[in-house]
């Protein structure tokens, strides 16, 4: 219990901490955003209009005022409204979170529905022919950057073979077909890059298991093939996997921006892109915000999962 | 289970099979739809505010102005029958006999009620600063109309063609930020960064049109794949075209460009806090540069040297002697540095941006050039919006510039021409043309047209020869569809990028 309590503590810190670094470099990053606002597509903006928008904003106060109002806001769960259009911070991210989700949850599924068994094939079978030519496919699928393989994509599937759009969004409850079809490509963009790293981790981390001593126990018991591989050599061996593909998946919260891009999904990285352009400061502190909270929650669950993958983790 | 090599390969193919299959039955398109792809989503609906050309299309497809431009760059009334200059100060307006898309009529009110609510201090309206030169606005009746300046303008009918200066009906910006306009669509439902859906307005004042029910209008800030999704079928019209696409969509028989090579321009502008006070510096500058090389560079050719002041080919101002007034020829610009006193050269910086490869290429192209008769060229290239902020702080000795036309009326060049007006970040500074501002400001209040065309080629000469403005490139406007969309014009050169308020005679096969 206290150990939950000091990790709660600490996780409550590193979000307070984050908050103020992305508040005070987003504030002095030159860049106005009235300006902006007021200077789209060759407009110049008035400076005295730019003066009374910015006092209207709260803009003119001091930082550190507008820092306490920010702490205060957030400490009623309230992100604010974005500078550009007047909208919620939270309900934008709140409509956004869940598309990167998918794209994310998709991406993963499909590394770890190619990367686990193919790395434990490829380790059960080790230098043979399809061992060989799997690290050669993994080797390319972790070299080649997502907006290629997104870019190659659409060519191939949508401008050449016509199969699949090129790109957008259309909300599952809208057309749930199209959406898993929009869905697709951006997941594969990034799921085939995951499934290379998946791959390598369990294939390693399965040869490091295999020649242990409780495998050659269960052998020697007479065990068949599948429950030597399901119970004992997989549970040990996905260990560093669980670890490397929770860091993965939370750095791509924030990191789909390229395929986000690429395919115009609109999710949360391109929320904090357009946010950071627009120097729309609630945008860019609420969006962060979001993002280091469920990775500091995602890493609390990888240690949770820990304990109950490993049961000497819990003493 | 111990899955063999047999068997993982056979649901491998099962599964992209089964992902492959159903993309043909699904991405079938709408009829009667016109589906747009967007460069940009507009950052808002508010009527009055600049929000770019992707928000100009939107907002030409929603709302109606006065007075407009035609595809020969005429001006004719849109919202107004006519209009009549009563004498000096005095303009009177008749309005058409017209409905907004709620139904109630374009009266005289929704008119003054518009033009208050843009001249009102801390509007942000773009057009702010030429409608509070109306003095008043007098209400004859529901149709009529007067609008007294406070000094003689004749540019009022163009100011009143300017995009973002749309009628909207009294008071309905307070229900919803675009307000209730006359235009062709009203906006069913908008998600932001996903899509716009527009339905065709039953009140639409010109007969048959639109000829079809709904826009679908998507956002593709990816200008590769924006084309893309034309060529996938996803949509049927795209704007904004990037200039290295436009050869291939050309050679698509089953896609049609529409391009105008003198659309928006790029340029550079001067601050004389440093040494291009001296206009003779400016001059080497401008004479120093290759502008063929930036137009087959920059814009693969899509694009035309821009070698004097801005003007429309279509236009009466149009001065061929003076729009080829800086050729290329460095023996002069460098006898210029020697006139300045700058014989064994000198260094400056330059501000762009890297965040736009026009800019930047621009940027990179205008050091090299520059290098070649002995000036260095030291370059700043932040992000757009630290750009935005340096250039309005008047940061760097010259700037590189991306501009578009507003109106085919002369006077819409001074807002890059004139460095005496109002320091932002798209103008020259801190120096003066001595006679430019008496020239411009006798030309808004010239009613005889062939003395205005003498006034502008005085403003151009003196422009050419004091540098304030140093022209380099027009970049092509481009929107490119598939062959179901026909009725497509442009309005001409440097205003082609707001050719969406054409779009309500688009018609869909």
């Amino acid at each position: 219990m206290f150990w939950f309590l000091r990790r709660g503590i600490a996780s409550l810190i590193m979000l307070w901490v984050i908050v103020t670094l992305v508040f005070m470099s987003i504030h002095f990053v030159p860049g106005d955003p009235v300006e902006l606002l007021l200077s789209q597509d060759g407009g110049s903006a008035d400076p005295a209009t730019v003066q009374m928008i910015r006092e209207d904003l709260g803009l003119n106060r001091p930082i550190v005022e507008q820092y306490v109002e920010k702490l205060k806001g957030l400490a009623s769960f309230d992100l604010g409204r974005s500078m550009v259009d007047d909208s919620s911070v939270s309900a934008e991210i709140a409509r956004r979170l869940p598309r990167t989700l998918e794209l994310i949850g998709l991406a993963a599924l499909i590394s770890l529905v190619i990367g686990v068994p193919a790395g434990i094939y490829a380790a059960l079978h080790t230098g043979r022919s399809f061992d060989r030519a799997a690290s050669y496919v993994a080797g390319f699928a972790q070299g080649i950057p997502v907006f290629v393989l997104g870019t190659l994509l659409i060519l191939v599937f949508s401008q050449m073979l016509k199969l699949t759009p090129a790109g957008g969004f259309v909300a599952f409850s809208q057309a749930p077909g199209r959406h898993m079809m929009l869905l697709l490509m951006p997941s594969l963009s990034i799921g085939i890059g995951l499934a290379a790293i998946v791959f390598r981790i369990t294939r390693a981390s399965t040869l490091e298991v295999l020649p242990l001593d409780y495998v050659r126990t269960a052998r020697a018991k007479g065990l068949g093939d599948r429950r030597i591989v399901l119970h004992h050599i997989l549970r040990n061996a996905l260990i560093p996997v669980i670890t490397i593909f929770a860091l993965q998946i939370g750095s791509l919260l924030g990191g789909t921006v390229l395929v986000e891009y690429v395919f115009n999904w609109p999710g949360l990285s391109g929320m904090l892109v357009s946010g950071v352009n627009a120097r729309d400061y609630p945008t860019v502190t609420g969006v962060i915000l979001v993002i280091s909270a469920l990775f500091i929650g995602l890493n609390f669950l990888v240690d949770v999962l820990y304990g109950l993958t490993d049961p000497r983790v819990r003493k | 289970m111990i899955v063999n090599r047999r068997d993982l390969l056979k649901y491998l193919a099962i599964s992209s099979a089964a992902a492959a299959l159903p993309g043909q039955l699904l991405a079938a398109p709408a009829a009667k739809t016109l589906r747009v792809g967007l460069s940009t989503y507009p950052s808002h609906f508010r009527p009055w505010i600049n929000v770019g050309y992707a928000g100009q299309l939107v907002s030409a497809l929603i709302n109606r102005n006065l007075v407009t431009y035609d595809a020969k760059g005429q001006l004719v009334g849109e919202l107004a029958e006519s209009w009549t200059r009563e004498n000096d100060l005095t303009w009177a307006f008749v309005l058409k006999d017209v409905k907004f898309s709620n139904g109630q009529p374009v009266t005289s009110a929704d008119v003054k009620w518009t033009l208050e609510k843009i001249a009102a201090e801390g509007s942000g309206a773009y057009m702010r600063d030429p409608v509070t030169q109306i003095a008043s606005i007098e209400i004859v009746d529901d149709r009529n109309f007067k609008l007294v300046t406070k000094a003689p303008d004749v540019t009022i009918p163009s100011v009143m063609a300017y995009p973002f200066l749309a009628i909207i009906a009294a008071g309905s910006t307070d229900a919803q930020e675009q307000g209730i306009g006359a235009g062709p669509f009203t906006i069913v439902s908008t998600e932001k960064g996903v899509g716009i859906s527009l339905a065709a307005s039953e009140h639409y004042f010109k007969e048959g049109l639109p000829s079809f029910k709904d826009v679908q209008i998507t956002p593709y800030a990816d200008e590769n794949l924006r084309v893309a999704a034309l060529t996938a079928g996803d949509v049927d019209l795209i704007d904004y075209v990037p200039w290295s696409a436009m050869d291939t969509i050309d050679k698509d028989s089953n896609l049609k460009l529409d391009a105008m090579a003198s659309g928006a321009f790029m340029y550079l502008s001067f601050n004389g806090s440093g040494v291009f006070k001296d206009p003779k510096l400016r001059q080497a500058v401008a004479f120093g540069i290759r502008r063929e090389e930036i137009v087959n560079t920059v814009f693969y050719g899509r694009g035309a040297p821009l070698s004097g002041v801005p003007r429309p080919s279509v236009s009466p101002y149009y001065n061929k002697e003076l729009a080829n007034y800086w050729t290329y020829d460095p023996a002069k610009a460098k006898a210029l540095l020697k006139e300045a006193g700058h014989e064994n050269g000198l260094e400056v910086s330059l501000l762009a941006t890297s965040q736009y490869t026009m800019h930047s290429g621009i940027a990179v192209l205008v050091q090299s050039h520059l290098a070649e008769i002995g000036i260095k060229v030291n370059l700043t290239m932040p992000d757009w919006a630290t750009r935005v902020t340096m250039g309005n702080r008047g940061v760097g000795d010259f700037a590189v510039q991306g501009i578009g036309i507003d109106t085919l009326d002369p006077d819409a060049a001074a807002t890059v021409i004139d460095p005496s007006l109002t320091q932002t970040f798209l103008r020259s500074r801190n120096f003066e043309v001595p006679g430019l501002s008496d020239l411009l400001q006798r030309g808004r209040q010239e009613g005889d047209e062939a003395k205005r065309i003498v006034l502008y080629a005085e403003v151009d000469k003196l422009v050419c020869d004091n540098t304030s403005f140093c022209g380099l490139a027009y970049r092509a406007t481009g929107f490119a569809r598939n062959k179901t969309v026909s009725n497509l014009e442009l309005l001409p050169d440097q205003m082609s990028p707001f050719s969406a308020t054409l779009f309500d005679k688009l018609a869909l096969a």
